[in-house]
C-alpha cells in the first residue's frame, strides 16, 4: 500500500498544476508535497513533464491552472527573481553557469540577491569544502570546467542564494557514473548538513531512488505513483522499466526480454 | 436430424466459406480486399493478393504434416497474417482457433493441448516467449511461426519460422501444387467444422465451440438482412479475432458484401484509426460505444459556449426526432428541414470528430447495452442497432431492424431460425445457425442442445408481440435478495455504466439485505473531473480515495437510484483501487468485469459494505 504523501503543512504543496506550452498540455495536473527537510526525487522518462514542473515551481512558466504553495503561502505567478528570493532556488538543467567569469565570481553572481552579508564568507567555505576541486579551480573561467565540476559549480552557486528548496534538474546530465555518484552524495550531505529541503528531477532512477527520501514517477504530465523511495523500489514497474531488472518471468531460453509488458502502477 | 443428412445451404452454388473465398477471389481480383496500417502508411492488400497468401500458408501447413481435420492455432492481434492463416488452413480442411494475446501463457497451453493443435503462429516476441514456456507439454505441436521478428534477429530454434519464410515456401510449392490447393477447396464439406472458438469461460476451463461450413453459410446469407454497405466501404477489425462477433464481420461477411477491412496500427490507436478509416460500418461493444460518447460529453465541457449552445439546440432536436421515431409518430416536415440545418451546423462535426460522418451501420451487441445510450447516438443523427448473438449461434441470432428500432430490445430473428423461451424465461434457438457442439465434450454439449435441437443459452429474456426479443440477464446471474426479491443486475449495472465516470460496476446481493456493488471508474475522465476541481490526488489509489471522487461516484448512483424501484437501489458501493487491464483475470479481453471472479478476489471489500 503506498504511504499518503500529500500532508497537512509541507514546505511546498502542489495542486492540481497544469502547464501548457502553446497548444502542448506538458502537466496535465500534478499534485505533490515535499515537506520540510527532505529529499524527494521526481522520477520519469524523457517528455514525462519533469522538466517543465521546475521551470513552473521557479516561476520560469506559469502554470494554467493550479496552486503552489511555499511555506504556507502561494508563489504561482511570481516573477522567477521573486521565488529565488523567498527561497526557492533552481539549479538548471545543462547547468547553465556563466563561462566567462570565474568560479568565485560565479558563487559570488549566486549570492546576489542575498542582504545577509555576515553568513557569506562561512556559506562560501563550506561549499569549498563540499566541493574542493572549485578551490582548487577557483580563478579559472567557469567555461574551461569540465562537465562535473560545472555541475558542482551550478549547486554550489545555487547554494551561495541560501535556499530553503532546492531545486535540481537532471543533476546527472552527461556525467560518468562515478561522477554521477559523487554528486549525488554531496547533495544528501548539503541536505544532511544544512537541512536544505531538495527536490530533484532525475532520469537515473536508481541512483535518485538510491539517496532521496521520498520519490515520485511521472509519466505524460501524470503523477503515476508515489511513495517513499523504498517503497518505489519495490513496485515492479518501477524495477521494470525505471530500474532495468528484468520482469517477473525470465525467458525460458536466457534471451534478454525484447518486449515490454503494459505498466499497471500498483 | 443428424448434420450430415441437413441439406447445404447454397451461396453462388457454393456450400463452404472456403469454396465461397474463392469465387469471390476470382470475381473481385484486382478489388482491395484487406488495408492495413504499418507505421503510420496503409498498405492494400487485392482480393488475388488475399487469395495468393492464403494459398501460400495452407500449403506451407500441408507440407509440415498438417492434413484434414487437425488444429492449427493463431495467437496475435488482429492484423492480416491472421487471416491468411486462418483463410489458408479453412481452404485446406483445418480447424482454425484463436487465443487471445491477453492470455497468459497457462491458458494458451490448455487451448493448444486441449485442441490438438499442430502449428500455431504467434504475433511477436512477447507471444512467442508464451510458447517457448509451455511448447514441453504440447506434444502435438510441430511448428511455431512468428508473425513480427522484432527482437528477434539472433534467434535461431528449429521449431520456430518466421511467417515470411514460411510463406515464401508456400509460394514455391504453389508453382507445383496449385491443384493441390484447389483440390482441397472442393473436398471440404458443409458439415465439416470450419473452426473453432473457445468461449472465455467465467466458470471452469473454456469449451471449443465447433461452427460448421453450413452454419457460415447460414450466417453469411443473413448478413444482408442486417447490413447495407457494399463493395468498397470501409470497416476497421478491432475487436478480437478470437471473438465470434469480429471473426464473422471480418472473414464472412467479407465474402458476403465485400468491404475494405482494415487493420488497424495496434490496439491502442484504434480510436485514431476510426477517424482516419471513418468506416461504413461499425461493430462494437456497449463499452466501446460509452467510450465514444463520453469523449463528445467532455469536450463539449471544455468548448466555447456559442458552439455548446447549438450543440445542446441540435441535441434537443435531434432527440425529439429520435423519440418520435421510436414511438413510430410521424415528425413534421418543418422540424426535419430544422434539424438538417443544425446537423450541419453542429452535429456534422460531432461525427467527423468521432470519425462516425460515414457510418450507415452501426451495430452493438456482445453485452447489455444501456438505452441511454442508443437514444443519445439517435439524437446525432446515428441509429445504433442493438442485437444479441453468441458464439453457440455463430454470432447474430437476432438483430435490430433498422425501419423499426425498440429501444431495450435487441431485434428480431433472423429469418428461417425459431426462437422461444423455456423454463425460467430461457432463451432458445433452433436453426441452422446452432454450433455443431463443443469439441471433444459430448455431455456438454448435451446441456447446451436438447433432443429436438434447441440451444439453451442461459440468457433469461422476454419478447413482446411483434417477436423482439430484449435480453434481461444470464440466468445464473440473477440475484436474489434475503427479501426473496429477484433482482436483474446487469439492467442495473448498465445504467450505472453509462455515466462517463464509471467504467463498469458489479452489482451484488444475493441472499443480503439490500443491493451493493464494486465500482471500477474511468480513469481519464475522472481524471479530468478532479483536475477540473482542483481535487489533489498522485496515483490511481489515491485518486478512487480522493472524498470528491467518492462523491461523485455516489451522486452517479443516486442519480440511477431515482430511476430504479425500491428494492433495486444500490445501497452502498466501493470503487476498485487498482488500474486493472485485460491481462487481470478480473476482467475480459474485452474489458468487462467478471461477476464470479470480482465477488472473490474483493470479499473483504463486500463484506465491508455489509458489516454495518
Amino acid at each position: 500500500m503506498t504511504t499518503p504523501l500529500l500532508s497537512i503543512r509541507p514546505l511546498l504543496s502542489i495542486r492540481n498544476v497544469e502547464t501548457w506550452y502553446g497548444p502542448i498540455n506538458a502537466i496535465k495536473g500534478v499534485s505533490l508535497d515535499v515537506n520540510e527537510g527532505r529529499m524527494v526525487a521526481v522520477l520519469g522518462a524523457n517528455g514525462a513533464g519533469k522538466t517543465t514542473l521546475l521551470k513552473t515551481i521557479a516561476g520560469v512558466i506559469d502554470p494554467f491552472k493550479g496552486n503552489i504553495d511555499f511555506d504556507g503561502k502561494p508563489i504561482q505567478r511570481l516573477d522567477p527573481d521573486e521565488v529565488a528570493r523567498r527561497g526557492v532556488v533552481l539549479v538548471p538543467e545543462g547547468r547553465q553557469i556563466f563561462p566567462f567569469l570565474s568560479v568565485r565570481e560565479n558563487l559570488a553572481m549566486g549570492a546576489f540577491a542575498r542582504r545577509d552579508k555576515a553568513g557569506l564568507g562561512d556559506d562560501l567555505e563550506r561549499i569549498l569544502t563540499w566541493f574542493p576541486r572549485l578551490r582548487e579551480r577557483s580563478g579559472q573561467e567557469g567555461g574551461l570546467l569540465s562537465g562535473g565540476e560545472q555541475q558542482m559549480l551550478a549547486i554550489g552557486r545555487a547554494f551561495m542564494a541560501k535556499p530553503r528548496l532546492l531545486l535540481l534538474d537532471e543533476p546527472s546530465l552527461g556525467l560518468s557514473p562515478v561522477l554521477t555518484k559523487e554528486i549525488f552524495a554531496i547533495v544528501r550531505r548539503i541536505n544532511a548538513e544544512t537541512n536544505t529541503t531538495i527536490l530533484v528531477v532525475e532520469q537515473n532512477a536508481a541512483i535518485a531512488l538510491a539517496t532521496a527520501h521520498d520519490g515520485y514517477v511521472m509519466e505524460l504530465g501524470r503523477i503515476v505513483a508515489a511513495g517513499t523511495c523504498a517503497e518505489l523500489a519495490e513496485k515492479d514497474d518501477v524495477k521494470e522499466f525505471y530500474l532495468g531488472v528484468a520482469g517477473g518471468h525470465a525467458n525460458p531460453d536466457g534471451r534478454k526480454q525484447r518486449w515490454k509488458r503494459r505498466k499497471t502502477w500498483r | 436430424m443428424a448434420l450430415e443428412q441437413m441439406p447445404p445451404i447454397l451461396l453462388l452454388g457454393h456450400d463452404t466459406p472456403a469454396k465461397l473465398f474463392r469465387h469471390r477471389c476470382t470475381e473481385w481480383a484486382d478489388r482491395p480486399a484487406l488495408r492495413r496500417k504499418q507505421k503510420g502508411i496503409w498498405y492494400s492488400v487485392t482480393w488475388a493478393g488475399y487469395y495468393e497468401r492464403a494459398r501460400a500458408v495452407g500449403l506451407a501447413l500441408a507440407d509440415l504434416g498438417c492434413g484434414r481435420g487437425d488444429a492449427i492455432t493463431i495467437l496475435a492481434e488482429n492484423r492480416p497474417e491472421w487471416v491468411y492463416a486462418d483463410m489458408g488452413g479453412q481452404c485446406m480442411g483445418l480447424v482454425g482457433n484463436g487465443i487471445y494475446p491477453t492470455s497468459s501463457p497457462e491458458q494458451a497451453e490448455y487451448i493448444l493441448t486441449n485442441s490438438d493443435s499442430r502449428v500455431v503462429f504467434v504475433e511477436n516476441d512477447e507471444q512467442l516467449d508464451k510458447l517457448l514456456l509451455i511448447r514441453e507439454r504440447c506434444p502435438a505441436l510441430l511448428k511455431i511461426i512468428v508473425m513480427d521478428l522484432t527482437g528477434l534477429r539472433n534467434f535461431r530454434d528449429p521449431q520456430v519460422v518466421s511467417f515470411d519464410d514460411f510463406i515464401a515456401h508456400g509460394r514455391e510449392l504453389a508453382r507445383t501444387q496449385a491443384a493441390s490447393f484447389e483440390a482441397a477447396i472442393d473436398a471440404g464439406r458443409a458439415g465439416d467444422v470450419a473452426f473453432l472458438v473457445y468461449t472465455s469461460g467465467t466458470t471452469g476451463a473454456p469449451k471449443g465451440a465447433m461452427v460448421s461450413n453450413r452454419n457460415l453459410m447460414f450466417q453469411i446469407g443473413c448478413v444482408t438482412q442486417y447490413i447495407s454497405i457494399g463493395p468498397g466501404d470501409k470497416t476497421l477489425s478491432f475487436l478480437p479475432l478470437c471473438h465470434i462477433a469480429e471473426r464473422m464481420a471480418t472473414v464472412f461477411n467479407h465474402l458476403s458484401v465485400g468491404m475494405i477491412v482494415h487493420f488497424p496500427e495496434n490496439s491502442g490507436t484504434v480510436f485514431n484509426d476510426i477517424k482516419e478509416v471513418a468506416p461504413h460500418l461499425l461493430f462494437a461493444p456497449p463499452r466501446f460505444w460509452e467510450k465514444l460518447y463520453s469523449q463528445i460529453e467532455l469536450f463539449m465541457q471544455d468548448s466555447i459556449p456559442l458552439a455548446r449552445r447549438f450543440y445542446k439546440w441540435a441535441f434537443a432536436e435531434g432527440k425529439a426526432i429520435a423519440e418520435a421515431k421510436i414511438d413510430g409518430r410521424e415528425v413534421s416536415g418543418m422540424r426535419r428541414w430544422r434539424f438538417k440545418v443544425l446537423q450541419v451546423i453542429a452535429l456534422s462535426n460531432v461525427r467527423s470528430f468521432l470519425g462516425l460522418q460515414n457510418v450507415q451501420n452501426a451495430l452493438t451487441g456482445a453485452a447489455p447495452v444501456p438505452p441511454d445510450l442508443l437514444k443519445w447516438y439517435m439524437s446525432i443523427g446515428i441509429d445504433l442497432l442493438e442485437a444479441y448473438g453468441m458464439t453457440e449461434s455463430t454470432g447474430f441470432s437476432t438483430a435490430t431492424p433498422p425501419d423499426r428500432i425498440k429501444i431495450g430490445f435487441a431485434g428480431v430473428k433472423a429469418l428461417d431460425t425459431e426462437i422461444k423461451l423455456g423454463p425460467e424465461d430461457e432463451v432458445m434457438i433452433r436453426g441452422p445457425n446452432v454450433f455443431m457442439g463443443y469439441w471433444k465434450l459430448p455431455e456438454k454439449t448435451a446441456e447446451a442442445i436438447d433432443a429436438e435441437g434447441w440451444l439453451h443459452t442461459g440468457d433469461c429474456g422476454e419478447m413482446d408481440a411483434d417477436g423482439y426479443l430484449r435480453i434481461k440477464d444470464r440466468i445464473k446471474d440473477i440475484i436474489i435478495t434475503s427479501g426473496g426479491k429477484n433482482i436483474t443486475p446487469s439492467s442495473i449495472e448498465n445504467q450505472l455504466k453509462f455515466s462517463p465516470y464509471i467504467s463498469d460496476a458489479v452489482v451484488i446481493g444475493d441472499g443480503r439485505k439490500f443491493l451493493s456493488c464494486l465500482v471500477m471508474i474511468d480513469q481519464d475522465n475522472v481524471a479530468k473531473f478532479a483536475q477540473d476541481k482542483q481535487v489533489p490526488y498522485t496515483d490511481f489509489a489515491s485518486l478512487t480515495r480522493a472524498p470528491e471522487v467518492v462523491a461523485l461516484v455516489r451522486y452517479e448512483i443516486e442519480t440511477v437510484n431515482a430511476k430504479l424501484a425500491r428494492v433495486e437501489q444500490v445501497k452502498e458501493f466501493r470503487l476498485i483501487q487498482e488500474l486493472l487491464t485485460a491481462e487481470d483475470e478480473e476482467l475480459t479481453p474485452t474489458m468487462k468485469l467478471k461477476r464470479k471472479v470480482v465477488a472473490r478476489k474483493y470479499a473483504p471489500l463486500i463484506d465491508e459494505m455489509y458489516a454495518g
